[in-house]
């Protein structure tokens, strides 16, 4: 396993076992998993049994101690700031789960801890790395299409991520609900295809909690974008991106593809590619990138610099958020 | 709603009823509600109240005991298959009991009746259990389970019949609104038949007058609306909606088809002992057998794309009669609170906020 890099896992819970866990299995000869450490001992278990030379570790300290050249940080959100400038300052680099941070200022601090370790930080924007995604930067940056009119997009569905309690919808814990959770993903991809986005205006659905609905408005550049998002209701999720020229519309089931229409007739057609290619092929992807990069040369990243837009963006969402319109919610009669 | 302030406990809060059920009782301040889920990530609805969930298995007695802590009302609204629906019912009741619950509100539905009830039915008519659609076989099961174990136990024990349980989130509004917008909506008969309709809020009314009643333990109430529409209305209201032109839904007949061997096979295939041990396999073995099933032509082929219409659906559709709801006005004082006109209102708003193209917001 010479030249292999040496990974640490904090966070052994549904991103690690769904994602990250078959990502490395599928890169033995390339990485080795030198700890894993998760609070809950099972979790850490399910990850730490399929690589026989991993110590399961029983603090945070401890695995940084390890010195790995990459830390994964897969733990709760409200922990990320800690964790990543602890890794960084041991001397590790690190990839961190989305979102960041829970505001603009941990996030800033992990990025200039990054900068004083001279090490790499960057967060796992996963959806860089499918095909569809990558199609849709081509297609944009081919510039046929005109100037962008107009963004829309659904997504989400009745949430059934395997999450392991309900401190996952603590705003404490997890920084928001959909919004921090998608919403990131979606934004970062705007910013990614155009300029950055700028904030129009945001509502969602918490009522004390966090919200299952949102619907934020944005402007890229002139054009108006409408991005709703529902841990409640399926709909087909897709993102329309309207043109001058024509329109491209990705659906989120389609990872390896687009739907692209031209407005001067031809009818729609599908722009992608064949070989067949996962979601979960994406983490794999998000690994190589980080391998890449530690080893100096050029990867598909997106660093914590990168980020923090995004993390302002959202953070400024949730300070001016307004309450979504829903007229069946109150109890005819109810107090108010 | 009744005044008396309660700790309920709602098992199946994620649920489309469940999850009214958490919204009215928290938002109408009276009572006390802890919503009850399999998996932590049922609550994401309810958590955006903020309110502390449990998560128990409605298999799991002592974690429904224990979920129910505090608890002297359990509303007991999962929804599932038959395995779910009858299993649950003695598990959630002997836990109800444990946990010094006062009183066991049951869901069932009015398909104890058939979906085509007889004239003259109501709360009265003995239940058959010569009818062709499992899920009414289901109800009635566990309806003798709960009421078995209520001649014999202390833990007081309703059951409520609702129709076709209609509102935000229903799948009777966002599946037909799927379906008209997919091509797959079907009227049978022009839908001419009486759609045994009751508005989500009507229905948890009744839940909440359940609480109290005193003549209530160990019976059996019909719930509806005040209205009843046609099934054709109900069509319309949603096709309105989502701008489908009525006139493209087509109106078929249907003759129910003796099931083939290849439909007893999936049958098989689909019963719960069979999926629980293919749920048990490690996943890329289970999609290997999927993968199998398919190849060796075991399985029905996927029905043809556009109207399917179903035996239950062409019952539903063909029924001349609804039960009445008066023996639920007399014992529990039951009275719709919301009346046709405001349920839909409040329908077609949901519809907008979640997403279907009703031209009436921008998102």
């Amino acid at each position: 396993m010479s030249g292999a890099i040496s990974i640490a896992i904090v966070g052994c819970g549904a991103v690690t076992q769904e994602y990250y866990l078959p990502a490395m299995l599928a890169r033995r000869d390339r990485i080795a998993l030198f700890g894993v450490h998760d609070r809950d001992a099972a979790s850490m278990d399910a990850i730490g049994r399929h690589f026989p030379g991993a110590q399961r570790v029983g603090s945070f300290e401890a695995l940084v101690a390890l010195g790995a050249d990459l830390v994964i940080v897969a733990s709760p959100p409200s922990v990320h700031a800690e964790q990543a400038i602890a890794a960084l300052h041991a001397g590790s680099h690190v990839l961190c789960e989305k979102p960041m941070a829970l505001g603009l200022d941990t996030a800033t601090a992990m990025a200039q801890a990054a900068g004083a370790a001279g090490r790499l930080l960057a967060v796992n924007m996963v959806r860089r790395h499918l095909p569809a995604t990558r199609i849709v930067e081509r297609l944009i940056a081919a510039g046929g299409l005109g100037a962008l009119r107009a963004i829309r997009a659904f997504e989400g569905g009745p949430f059934r991520w395997p999450i392991r309690d309900q401190s996952y919808f603590s705003r404490e814990v997890s920084g928001g609900g959909i919004l921090a959770d998608i919403g990131t993903h979606i934004v970062d991809l705007l910013s990614l295809w155009f300029e950055a986005p700028t904030f129009v205006r945001y509502e969602d659905d918490a009522m004390g909690g966090v919200e299952a609905n949102a619907l934020l408005h944005l402007r890229c550049g002139d054009a108006p974008a409408a991005l709703r998002l529902s841990r409640d209701w399926e709909r087909p999720n897709a993102i329309e991106l309207d043109f001058e020229h024509g329109a491209i519309s990705w659906r989120a089931a389609d990872v390896s593809g687009v739907e692209l229409r031209l407005k001067d007739g031809g009818g729609a057609m599908r722009v992608g590619e064949e070989a067949a290619f996962t979601f979960e092929e994406c983490f794999g992807a998000q690994i190589d990138a980080m391998a890449e990069a530690i080893a100096g040369r050029p990867a598909r990243l997106c660093t914590a610099q990168e980020a923090l837009p995004t993390v302002t963006l959202i953070e400024r969402a949730y300070r001016e958020r307004e309450t979504m319109a829903m007229p069946w919610l109150q109890p005819v009669g109810a107090r108010s | 709603m009744t005044a008396s302030p309660h700790v309920v406990g709602v098992i199946g809060a994620n649920g489309f009823i469940g999850n009214r059920i958490v919204e009215m009782l928290h938002l109408g301040g009276v009572h006390d509600v802890r919503p009850i889920v399999r998996q932590a990530s049922g609550l994401a609805l309810a958590s955006r109240f903020a309110l502390a969930g449990r998560i128990a298995d409605a298999f799991d007695e002592a974690a429904i005991e224990a979920a129910l802590q505090g608890c002297d009302i359990v509303v007991h609204a999962l929804a599932g298959d038959h395995r779910a629906i009858v299993g649950t019912v003695g598990t959630v009741y002997r836990a109800a009991e444990r946990a010094g619950c006062k009183r066991l509100v049951y869901l069932s539905s009015a398909m104890v009746h058939g979906q085509s009830p007889p004239p003259g039915c109501d709360d009265a008519t003995p239940l058959s259990h010569k009818q062709p659609i499992h899920y009414n076989l289901s109800k009635i099961k566990a309806e003798e389970r709960l009421f078995a174990l209520r001649r014999k136990r202390r833990l007081e024990a309703v059951a409520l019949r609702p129709g076709i349980v209609f509102g935000p989130r229903s799948q009777w509004i966002g599946g037909l609104a799927d379906s008209l917008l997919t091509g797959e909506a079907y009227l049978i008969d022009g839908g001419e038949g009486l759609c045994n309709a009751i508005y989500v809020d009507n229905l948890v009314e009744g839940i909440v007058r359940a609480f109290d009643a005193p003549a209530a333990d160990g019976e059996a109430f019909l719930l509806g609306d005040a209205e009843t529409p046609r099934w054709e209305e109900v069509y319309r209201r949603v096709a309105g909606a989502v701008g489908v032109d009525m006139a493209s839904v087509p109106s078929l007949g249907f003759t129910a088809p003796m099931p083939g061997l290849m439909d007893r096979v999936d049958e098989w295939r689909q019963s719960a002992p069979v999926r629980a041990a293919l749920d048990a396999l490690p996943k890329s073995l289970s999609r290997g057998l999927g993968a199998f099933w398919a190849a060796s032509g075991a399985l029905p082929p996927p029905p043809p794309k556009g109207p399917n219409p179903t035996l239950e659906m062409a019952l539903l559709q063909r029924a001349q009669h609804v039960p009445g709801w008066e023996r639920a006005h007399r014992l529990l004082g039951y009275a719709p609170v919301v009346q046709a006109d405001e349920a839909w209102a409040r329908t077609l708003a949901w519809l907008a906020f979640a997403g279907y193209p009703t031209g009436a917001r921008d998102g």
